[in-house]
């Protein structure tokens, strides 16, 4: 089986969508249109070919690492600051589930963000995994684990560039 | 982040507490409401695990600043590379 994938549109069905996990069908069906116009978020899509049910989906959002050292909240000489890229959401409904898919959508949405970094912009990846077990399947893609934060990995955008074959 | 901040909060506090808080600002040369605004993000981010930023110990940030522009070693990352994918662009 190969998926469709390609940005959010109208005519996606949402409504149908079924990871087994609410808070994510939520997001789907309730704010991801939003997020999306307002490009707070780049929602991006799987279907079956020629089909508008939404079988897998991801966010991307622009964000920051920020260096933290307690009671210091700016370091006047030190870079303090990347920009970067967040997987802020990912999931594949359940009628997909078991088939390698939530790795390649993964796969997809790292490609997209090392696309959108060579114009310009975030130098990490950074993702938010809901639970333990999510960020111990993104660990398992070479992520690493942000310390004292539970369930926050990065990736370089470098790391992804040469770990894709993208010259 | 560069957004125009229209809001105002006002908090009452004890004499002593803007002291110290006026004092713990100097020492990082912020202003005191520059700095409660940072303090309170940084706690609501925390709190919130929100995804507008990510704070990352001073040391692990520093490590990998200096070697932002060096792959890190990705043998997964490479092996899903390599298998043939699930999608195509559409």
């Amino acid at each position: 089986m190969t998926w469709v994938t390609g940005g959010l549109a109208d005519h996606h069905e949402l409504d149908t969508f079924d990871c087994g996990v609410e808070s994510m069908n939520q997001w789907l069906t309730n704010n991801a249109r939003r997020a999306n116009k307002q490009d707070t978020a780049r929602v991006y899509v799987w279907t079956e070919r020629g089909q508008s049910k939404v079988l897998a989906y991801f966010a991307i959002t622009p964000t920051t690492v920020d260096r933290h050292e307690d009671g210091i909240s700016k370091s006047a000489a030190k870079l303090d600051r990347v920009p970067a890229f967040m997987i802020a959401k990912l999931a594949v409904d359940k009628s997909i589930q078991g088939q390698g898919a939530g790795m390649d959508l993964v796969f997809d949405a790292i490609t997209r963000i090392v696309g959108a970094a060579q114009l310009g912009g975030g130098r990490l990846i950074v993702v938010d995994a809901i639970d333990q077990a999510t960020a111990g399947f993104y660990q398992r893609l070479d992520f690493i684990p942000v310390e004292n934060t539970p369930n926050r990995l990065y990736m370089k955008v470098e790391t992804a560039r040469v770990g894709l074959g993208i010259a | 982040m560069a957004t125009t901040k229209t809001d105002r909060v006002e908090v009452r506090v004890a004499r002593q507490t803007h002291e110290q808080i006026s004092a713990a600002a100097e020492v990082v040369n912020e202003s005191t409401s520059e700095f409660m605004r940072n303090a309170a993000l940084d706690r609501a981010d925390k709190i919130l695990a929100l995804s507008s930023r990510t704070l990352m110990p001073a040391d692990q940030f520093d490590s990998m600043i200096k070697a932002l522009d060096v792959p890190d070693h990705a043998p997964n990352l490479e092996k899903l590379a390599a298998q043939p994918r699930l999608f195509s662009r559409q």
